[in-house]
């Protein structure tokens, strides 16, 4: 049968018209328009009813209370509780992250034991074995870091470690260090607690306040309560620091000071304030008189700090003429303070007579312990890591036998990163409990991975910072996704293990125990209707309704209490002052390295978590590089261009830098975002930009002998 | 009889073409080069846009200039048809089935590049399904889909007097009735086409939110509408007659007159000084009005080299004043200035339709954002080359096969 | 020419207080995860990377110790007379429903980025390639936003899911859903931010806060002049900051 051309073409032809008469071609062009919504590799959302629970972000050192939103009994997002005096409502980008870095690609999915230079799956069953062998042949020099400024995890490992004969347990540096050695020395007693909300002049010294300084979230709905949108504001938030930084860009003044000289601008501000007739009766009052009279006059602190006698008469008299001024010192990056500013800030509320006032500064009272033989938070916070650390690197001190860490990542998280890490090394036997595969658990021996806290029982005890004392749990919401196990419970499994007593099997026990004793305090209440500030400025405190606090709490609310231990003999640690507070020298070619740390890039302990790369600026990342800030003035006399790759270098480390001009960072001053230059962690971290931590060299305080890093030298080149 | 010989059977009546050794590499060098557009292609067909030089600030980038220049430049497609089946002007017989050639590979072209350029292709027919008739794009869509196919109608009759096809006596006859409804679809290309002309000026004269573009006008039409429709019919013609005088000099032979080059050059001259009058006075308005109003200045429309003042210049100075002078006076009659001003003329085009795809979007309007540049990147490159090869390909194959040039015979003869 | 300006009984606005904003990227990091986008490894170019809501840095351009920032979050701005919905071809995005929001229809839309072009405030974003969440991840996309292709232009709805939910909640609870109690519906943005700089509401609703804020003698659009009639608000008691919402001739 032959099919000529002629015909052929006329069968297509006659047919592709046909077609067109069918439902085919339409049919196929309706489908199409289906397919490209339903392609097999574009994930589905998830489908169930959706409610909302309580419980306390543990990753943001804010320690906002969380709503977590689930969706068939899954989390998925992670919200602000408005019922909770930490939030209200608010949540950092970091706090934000708690439910997707669940499935963070850097999470340890099991036990691990090193073998050579990799790491291998174990049992826990294994891993526990492997532990109390080695822990019970390092008797007696065991050492502990934890980098959780407020879980009472923090009693059961310091239990352990004592019983087992520490040879140091120490926490990560940060703002609370400085405060607790500060207030040690001015023999006052207490954690420091600041009542934001109900001051109404507020003077920052280098604490970034709205960013990393304490309970930052709650800070900035404090600061956002007294200004009224358009309006005029409630309240003066007067920044003093290198730069202006996220918290100064919305204070209502910056005053330019290089971060070792914020001793110096509290000082002079008292001169003016004692010539005003200020007084105090606290012990130390007239030696610290003298010092101020005889060094730090408007001339003298002038010539230190260039700030000009008018400007620093003018926040004298802010703070005078306020109903209630406060006055807040801290680090710009949250850490290496040093004692002694913090001392002259201090003196500067006594001075005021803000002591344990509305609007003041509180002296909170610890929580009871319960696990025996812990050690309490101030004692803790009494170690000196960095110190530790160095010495251990130069031999001076021995080195532990083991070392457990908690929630930290040394090898990161502290400066002269190079040093630390040396140090670390010599350690021979270390475990870190850490979720996340760091910088420091990349070091250890064991990798006991803990539960992130959306799969864990844990706690919140009064951060640093917090104007009151306050209570959360931190509750599972979510099976443990990996085969991870509560920090707290492997603890204690390991006690009875080597056959320590620690009174609890589990940490619930511990949990439920500690929340029993919060039941008793007086003066206690759940959060709802009244907020602890409010009863601070005089509304009665409602009573602890009778019922169950374990379930309020575990419903989201937090316990809190206005309380104040009475001072008896806190006084100006006046010889400390005279030692520590100088004029430096200003570094001739080199310029002072000014960090600056954000939320945004995590912690130490967390990497920068993932959907929050997305808010650092271009002006702080770009490709795999980071950029350091200073001002023109400053570029020009280095001889440095906008846009220029350049290395800097101090504490015998090199850094990689772009150089972004930045007006609003003083003359001499090269400020650099922390949070970046990770080495482990997971792609959204690893290898973006340098750690500028590591540059910063740890020096002693003259007359506190704590380690400090507040402002250190760089080469730019 | 060998296959060199039949081939030979297949051109049109007595011309010369080279030897098919030579043709086939000509063909196989084009080939390469759409080959490796193809690929992008196909790259960007699999992977996504994010392959390109695109991003969020330049949603418009190479390919929509690219698709804008050679719309503009295939006008004379329609704007040729018109004055030989409208208007009338018989000479121009000689010249328009290069015309009609010409506008069918580049809206062809355009199409294609279109198709890529939209991130869902497969839901390109949406513009029909759920037309929103207040988009200038819309009104794009419909009449360059629509065209196209008047453009193929316009070059079927065409492929039917092929030597060997119009032997079949059916074929033969349809071409012909083709021929006589042939005003017919000239008169609906001319409609079409000016108003997809007008309407992608259109597109960026009502961005209301970018001074840059931004245009009063004239009841739904912005100025720019106007003027895209100028400029396209002035440089069309120019853009045939270059293409005409490129495939003389590659061929080595006369294809038509000069006199019929000249009379196009004299007719997209006389569109030119039409256009440029108008330009002046729009861009005179856009100074001194459109840019206050938005709170802008001139000063501020420009930056660093790639945006420069230069590119403003050379758009309505050297591609403007220059080509009306050499396309309108005497010199037209020396065949450097001719060219040369049809060059330039066809250039200005480009420059227009560039700066405003990509300058248009590389201002900060928002006063704390910045100017970003563009670089389009290989994919981009590629993709249009290879539309630029398929037009020599397709321009190559109509050459040697098709009777396009009817003064050939006559003016080749030894 | 331009479109035309549209009225709605209800008219969901923003109103952002700059001087309270310390640029800390909550709301972005709310509304990443709210809207089910991508964690981006590359997010550090700007130009390509999606964040419905982005925080400027404005300077007021004055060298040390003059110098002063700012900073302004910038969700879309919900235009009155918007840019980019005249020009979209297909109809897939339009504004069109009571409250003002502009829609993005994401299985209409055909990718050809004009709207991209129109909207001088570059609140739409195109989706260069495929999502891709790390394993797992998935499981904490939001339920309430669909998960975009690539190929497809997408921009801040105002979390119009949200206020689906706070008319359902409003209906449950014998209220008038079109009557919400102010903060019934409040955006992921405003409800997260740490600093409370942001306030969400119905302009034309006098028992909403939002109502009296834009009349402070503070309070700016964006790009006013160009008649775009934004929902969004600004207010900044700093006169620099005020002045960088608009283009002005040296001689106003």
């Amino acid at each position: 049968m032959g099919l000529d051309r002629r015909a052929f073409l006329g069968l297509v032809a006659g047919g592709a018209v046909g077609t067109m008469f069918t439902p085919i071609p339409w049919k196929f062009i309706d489908d199409a328009s289906i397919w490209t919504q339903n392609w097999s590799w574009i994930p589905r959302v998830p489908k169930g009813q959706i409610d909302y629970v309580g419980t306390s972000s543990k990753l943001c050192p804010a320690c906002e209370g969380l709503k977590i939103m689930r969706v068939a009994g899954n989390p998925v997002s992670a919200g602000g509780n408005p019922d909770h005096p930490l939030s209200r409502g608010g949540v950092s980008a970091l706090a934000r992250s708690e439910v997707y870095m669940l499935y963070s690609p850097a999470r340890i999915k099991s036990p691990m034991k090193r073998s050579g230079k990799t790491f291998a799956p174990i049992t826990w069953e294994q891993a526990l074995i492997e532990m109390a062998e080695k822990l019970g042949a390092a008797k007696g020099s065991v050492a502990a870091i934890s980098g959780d400024g407020t879980g009472t995890v923090n009693e059961v490992l310091s239990a352990l470690v004592g019983k087992l004969g520490s040879a140091g347990c120490f926490m990560m540096p940060t703002e609370a260090t400085s405060a607790a050695k500060g207030i040690k020395l001015m023999g006052g007693q207490g954690q420091a607690g600041y009542d934001f909300e109900n001051a109404d002049a507020v003077l920052v010294l280098g604490a970034d306040l709205f960013e990393t300084w304490g309970t930052s979230t709650r800070n900035r709905k404090a600061f956002g309560a007294t200004r009224p949108a358009g309006a005029k504001p409630a309240s003066t938030y007067i920044y003093v620091g290198p730069t202006r930084n996220n918290t100064a860009s919305v204070c209502d003044q910056w005053i330019p000071a290089g971060a070792a000289d914020f001793g110096i601008v509290a000082l002079g501000i008292a001169w003016h304030l004692l010539k005003a007739g200020a007084t105090s009766n606290a012990p130390g009052f007239d030696t610290f008189k003298a010092v101020v009279n005889g060094g730090f006059g408007p001339e003298d602190v002038k010539r230190a700090t260039g700030i000009a006698p008018d400007v620093l008469a003018g926040i004298a008299k802010t703070l005078a003429s306020a109903k209630a001024p406060l006055v807040v010192t801290g680090s710009p990056f949250g850490q290496g303070l040093g004692a002694a500013p913090f001392i002259a800030g201090m003196s500067l509320n006594m001075l005021l007579g803000r002591i344990n006032k509305p609007g003041g500064v509180y002296m909170l009272p610890e929580l009871a312990a319960v696990v025996p033989g812990a050690m309490s938070r101030a004692a803790l916070l009494d170690g000196d890591l960095p110190a530790f650390l160095k010495g251990v690197e130069a031999g001076k001190t021995p080195a532990p036998k083991a070392l457990l860490v908690y929630d930290a990542n040394p090898a990161y998280g502290l400066p002269e990163s190079a040093t630390m890490a040396k140090a670390l090394e010599k350690i021979p036997f270390k475990v870190s409990f850490s979720s996340f595969m760091d910088e420091t658990a990349a070091l250890c021996d064991l990798v006991l991975p803990n539960s992130l806290p959306l799969e864990r029982y844990d706690d919140v005890a009064t951060p640093y910072g917090s104007g009151f004392c306050i209570y959360s749990l931190v509750r599972p919401i979510q099976k443990p996704i990996h085969d991870t196990k509560t920090t707290g419970d492997v603890l204690l499994a390991l006690a009875r293990k080597l056959s320590i007593e620690l009174k609890f099997d589990n940490f619930q026990q511990v949990l439920k125990e500690k929340v029993a004793g919060l039941a008793k305090a007086s003066g206690g209440f759940v959060a709802k209707d009244v907020m602890p500030w409010q009863v601070a400025a005089g509304k009665p405190a409602p009573a602890l309704v009778g019922g169950d606090l374990w379930k309020a709490l575990e419903t989201g609310f937090a316990w809190t209490m206005v309380g104040q231990v009475a001072q008896t003999g806190m006084g100006f640690a006046s010889e400390v002052v005279a030692k520590a507070v100088k004029a430096g020298k200003a570094p001739a070619v080199a310029a002072t390295l000014a960090p600056y740390s954000q939320l945004r890039t995590g912690t130490p302990a967390t990497g920068i978590p993932c959907q929050d790369l997305t808010t650092v600026p271009d002006t702080e990342l770009v490709g795999d590089t980071t950029f350091v800030r200073l001002n023109s003035e400053t570029a020009k006399a280095l001889g440095l261009k906008k846009g220029q790759t350049v290395k800097l270098s101090a504490a015998g480390v090199d850094c990689q830098a772009k150089v972004h001009i930045f007006e609003s960072v003083m003359t001499g001053m090269v400020s650099a975002p922390l949070g970046f230059g990770h080495t482990a962690f997971d792609y959204f971290s690893q290898g973006k930009g340098a750690n500028y931590l590591s540059l910063m060299t740890v020096a002693e305080e003259p007359g506190s002998g704590m380690s400090m890093w507040i402002a250190s030298e760089v080469k730019i080149a | 009889m060998s296959i060199i010989e039949s081939e030979k059977n297949w051109y049109p009546e007595g011309v010369e073409r080279c030897s098919l050794g030579k043709f086939l590499k000509w063909l196989a060098f084009l080939g390469i080069v759409a080959g490796y557009g193809f690929v992008a292609m196909i790259v960007c067909f699999v992977y996504g846009l994010g392959v390109t030089g695109l991003d969020n600030y330049f949603g418009f980038g190479l390919w929509i200039t690219f698709d804008l220049a050679v719309i503009a430049l295939g006008a004379g497609a329609f704007f040729t048809g018109l004055l030989r089946y409208i208007i009338r002007i018989d000479e121009l017989k000689n010249i328009i089935n290069l015309t009609v050639i010409k506008g069918f590979i580049c809206y062809s072209g355009a199409m294609l590049i279109l198709s890529l350029d939209v991130g869902q292709p497969i839901r390109s027919w949406f513009g029909y399904w759920h037309p929103n008739v207040h988009s200038m794009l819309t009104e794009v869509i419909f009449c360059i889909t629509c065209y196209l196919l008047v453009l193929i109608i316009e070059y079927v009759p065409l492929i039917l007097e092929q030597k060997q096809i119009n032997k079949i006596p059916y074929l033969h006859n349809l071409a012909h009735q083709m021929h006589v409804v042939m005003p017919l679809f000239a008169g609906i290309g001319a409609f079409l086409s000016t108003f997809h002309q007008g309407s992608l000026g259109g597109m960026y004269g009502v961005m209301f939110a970018r001074p840059y573009a931004f245009r009063d006008g004239f009841f739904i039409w912005p100025w720019t509408f106007f003027l895209f429709v100028l400029s396209a019919i002035a440089t069309g013609p120019c853009m045939t007659v270059l293409i005409c005088g490129f495939m003389e000099k590659v061929t080595g032979r006369k294809l038509t007159t000069y006199r019929i080059k000249s009379l196009m050059c004299k007719i997209g001259g006389t569109m030119l000084l039409i256009y440029t009058v108008f330009k002046y006075l729009d861009t005179w308005a856009w100074i001194n009005n459109v840019l206050p109003r938005a709170g802008m200045t001139f000063d501020q429309m420009f930056y660093g080299l790639v945006y420069g003042r230069w590119l403003f210049v050379c758009e309505l100075v050297l591609c403007l004043l220059v080509p009306v002078v050499f396309l309108l006076t005497p010199l037209r009659k020396k065949p450097v200035f001719m060219y040369s001003g049809a060059i330039l003329a066809c250039a200005g085009v480009v420059i227009n339709r560039y700066v405003f795809t990509v300058q248009a979007l590389a201002i900060p309007v928002l006063p704390f954002t910045k100017w970003e540049i563009y670089t389009p990147n290989w994919a981009e490159w590629a993709t249009s080359l290879m539309v630029i090869a398929y037009g020599f390909i397709i321009m190559s194959l109509s050459y040697r096969y098709l009777p396009i040039f009817p003064q050939e015979v006559g003016l080749n003869k030894k | 020419m331009s479109g035309q300006k549209m009225e709605f009984p209800i008219t969901w606005g923003m109103v952002i207080d700059i001087d309270k904003c310390t640029g800390c990227g909550a709301c972005m990091a709310s509304c990443q995860t709210e809207n089910n986008v991508e964690p981006q490894r590359e997010a550090s170019n700007k130009l390509r990377s999606t964040s419905w809501m982005t925080v400027y840095e404005l300077t007021n351009g004055k060298s040390f110790p003059d110098h002063d920032i700012a900073y302004l979050p910038r969700p879309c701005q919900q235009c009155g007379n918007p840019p980019c919905v005249s020009v979209c071809p297909v109809i897939a995005t339009e504004k069109n429903e009571n409250g003002g929001i502009v829609s993005q229809v994401y299985p209409r839309c055909i990718g050809c980025r004009y709207c991209v072009a129109a909207c001088p405030y570059h609140v739409r974003y195109f989706g260069w390639f495929d999502p891709v969440w790390p394993e797992g991840m998935q499981k904490t996309l939001s339920p309430l936003t669909s998960v975009r292709p690539r190929g497809v232009v997408e921009k801040c709805t105002f979390c119009h899911h949200r206020w689906t939910l706070a008319k359902d909640a409003a209906r449950a609870n014998g209220k008038d859903p079109d009557n919400l109690d102010d903060g019934a519906y409040v955006t992921t943005c405003v409800q997260n931010c740490p600093s409370g700089a942001l306030a969400f509401g119905d302009l034309k609703n006098p028992k909403h806060k939002v109502h009296e804020l834009i009349k402070s003698p503070y309070a700016y659009r964006l790009l006013e002049r160009l008649g775009t009639d934004t929902q969004v608000y600004y207010i900044s008691r700093r006169e620099w900051v005020r002045k960088l919402g608009d283009n002005y001739l040296k001689s106003e």
